[in-house]
């Protein structure tokens, strides 16, 4: 075997960061993300002042101090809307509260898509500022995707934008270039986490896993009795490790591509049903599937394909062509 | 008329030039982007992240995207739980307990609610200031829902899940009481 020359490698780079690309996955991306940030707002919505609220579990003044000089908290927003329509601090938040759904909303349809974005980014960067202490992986990677959606031609493909004519369906490098960072990006956060997993003893013996379904934390079922059959926790933490790890890899052979995806979203699932992590399980669901879903239905449309020109060719000329 | 054809084409050729350029720096910037995720999220600026003039500007890029984030889900810290206990006592001797082990479902009308005091837990148990103003700040929420108390006790507990191999059913888990307070009205 060879190794490629650099004007080889140069080509295969060009290629892979510059090919054009459908901007459907980006299309779909927007939907899933705005869609999410809407079901994630209305389940929160009856805890809403709870969370946010003058009288909340945290109030403004310690969350506040928590914050650095470029975060703006929700009290800054009730200052503003109480200076602007003498609203009382509890209209604020809920005022806030509808602005949000407003703003993913706005995103979700795709007209004037971008503007949106920033709104949905701003009223998410305003939630993690005000509630630092509450906040953790699924507004996380919220944050990222809401970031993305600004940047990213998302409005080229099932949007209003598209359908009036304000963006052009047409591939773009734009396209390419975003697709590519995320999926990157989804590649560098599997592999870190897998990485990690993997300098810990305690996930190589099954004990992290035994114990995130047994603490009150995350307990959903009564999970002891798996402590008379400790390999399938061992099992099942070397699925994790290798399923993480592995994305980096697995998600770019087209052979493989769908089994790893179905691995992940598996996964997924598994934290959903057995830690009651369901929002952050849907989070990480929807971007794998944005970043690598439409690869992985075109593999899986591909062999579809094939497999109908195998059925229509004759036997005999199958016999032939196999020696 | 030849004038304004080269003016045109000098237009095109410029907003061509500049059009390259753009996209020469919008890569670059997504390669740097996708390079200092790289390095941070593999601990390669962990000695040196808090020690310079990029410490405000890391903050700052991190809470605007949060892509410089660690990603060791479940890692460190899984089997070392908390429990936060509060004990309101009212008028007439009556004393009502709540515990995040028992759900804070007194106060959260969906589990996704109330997963967020997984962070919260995590967040007071390893900063001890903040333990102290989160104290206050939930023991005026209290006293805010109940009109009738006089004293609430706040306490924290660490937990620690014996692993799978030491496992006994039926045995106390062990706890350690590491924070309490109260908060008395007379």
């Amino acid at each position: 075997m060879t190794l490629p020359t650099l004007a080889e490698t140069q080509k295969h780079l060009k290629h892979f960061w510059e090919e054009p690309l459908s901007p459907e996955p980006l299309g779909l991306f927007r939907i899933l993300i705005s869609g999410f940030a809407l079901l994630q707002a209305f389940l929160w919505l009856p805890d809403w002042l709870a969370f946010f609220g003058p009288d909340a579990w945290i109030q403004w003044e310690i969350s506040k101090a928590l914050n650095a000089a470029w975060h703006i908290h929700i009290r800054e927003v009730y200052l503003l809307l109480h200076a602007a329509f003498g609203l009382t601090e509890n209209q604020a938040v809920m005022a806030f509260f509808w602005f949000y759904v407003l703003s993913a909303s706005g995103l979700l349809l795709g007209l004037y898509t971008r503007f949106w974005a920033f709104l949905t980014w701003l009223g998410h960067f305003i939630i993690m500022s005000s509630i630092p202490s509450f906040i953790y992986g699924v507004d996380i990677f919220l944050h990222i995707a809401l970031f993305y959606l600004i940047l990213m031609p998302s409005n080229k493909a099932y949007s209003l934008d598209r359908r009036l004519g304000i963006a052009s369906g047409l591939p773009s490098w734009g396209v390419t270039l975003s697709l590519r960072v995320l999926q990157v990006h989804m590649c560098l956060v599997y592999l870190s986490a897998g990485y990690e997993k993997m300098l810990a003893p305690d996930w190589w013996n099954g004990n992290v896993l035994w114990r995130s379904l047994v603490q009150p934390d995350f307990r959903q079922y009564d999970l002891t009795w798996l402590a008379k059959f400790p390999w399938i926790t061992m099992l099942l933490s070397w699925f994790t490790m290798l399923i993480e790890t592995g994305y980096c890899i697995g998600m770019w052979i087209p052979k493989v591509r769908v089994f790893w995806l179905l691995g992940i979203i598996s996964l997924h699932v598994g934290i959903m049903v057995f830690l009651g992590l369901g929002l952050f399980g849907t989070i990480m669901i929807l971007l794998s599937i944005s970043a690598f879903g439409f690869a992985a239905w075109k593999d899986v449309q591909r062999w579809i394909r094939k497999d109908r020109q195998l059925d229509s060719i004759p036997d005999f000329e199958l016999d032939r062509a196999s020696g | 008329m030849a004038a304004r054809g080269e003016d045109g084409l000098l237009r095109q050729a410029l907003s061509h030039y500049i059009r390259l350029r753009m996209k020469k720096l919008i890569y670059f910037l997504a390669f740097f982007h996708l390079s200092v995720i790289a390095v941070v999220i593999f601990h390669g600026l962990d000695s040196v992240v808090h020690k310079g003039w990029w410490e405000k500007p890391l903050a700052f890029i991190c809470s605007i995207n949060y892509s410089i984030w660690q990603y060791g889900f479940f890692s460190p810290d899984v089997g070392k739980s908390s429990e936060v206990k509060i004990r309101v006592f009212e008028d007439g001797g009556s004393v009502k307990e709540y515990s995040t082990l028992n759900g804070f479902d007194f106060y959260t009308h969906h589990p996704e609610s109330l997963n967020r005091f997984y962070g919260f837990k995590h967040h007071t148990a390893t900063d001890t200031v903040f333990q102290d103003l989160c104290a206050r700040s939930v023991a005026t929420r209290m006293l805010n829902i109940h009109q009738d108390a006089w004293r609430v006790d706040y306490t924290m507990r660490s937990i620690h899940y014996p692993r799978i191999s030491q496992f006994k059913p039926g045995a106390p888990v062990d706890t350690v009481a590491f924070y309490l307070t109260t908060f008395q009205l007379r």
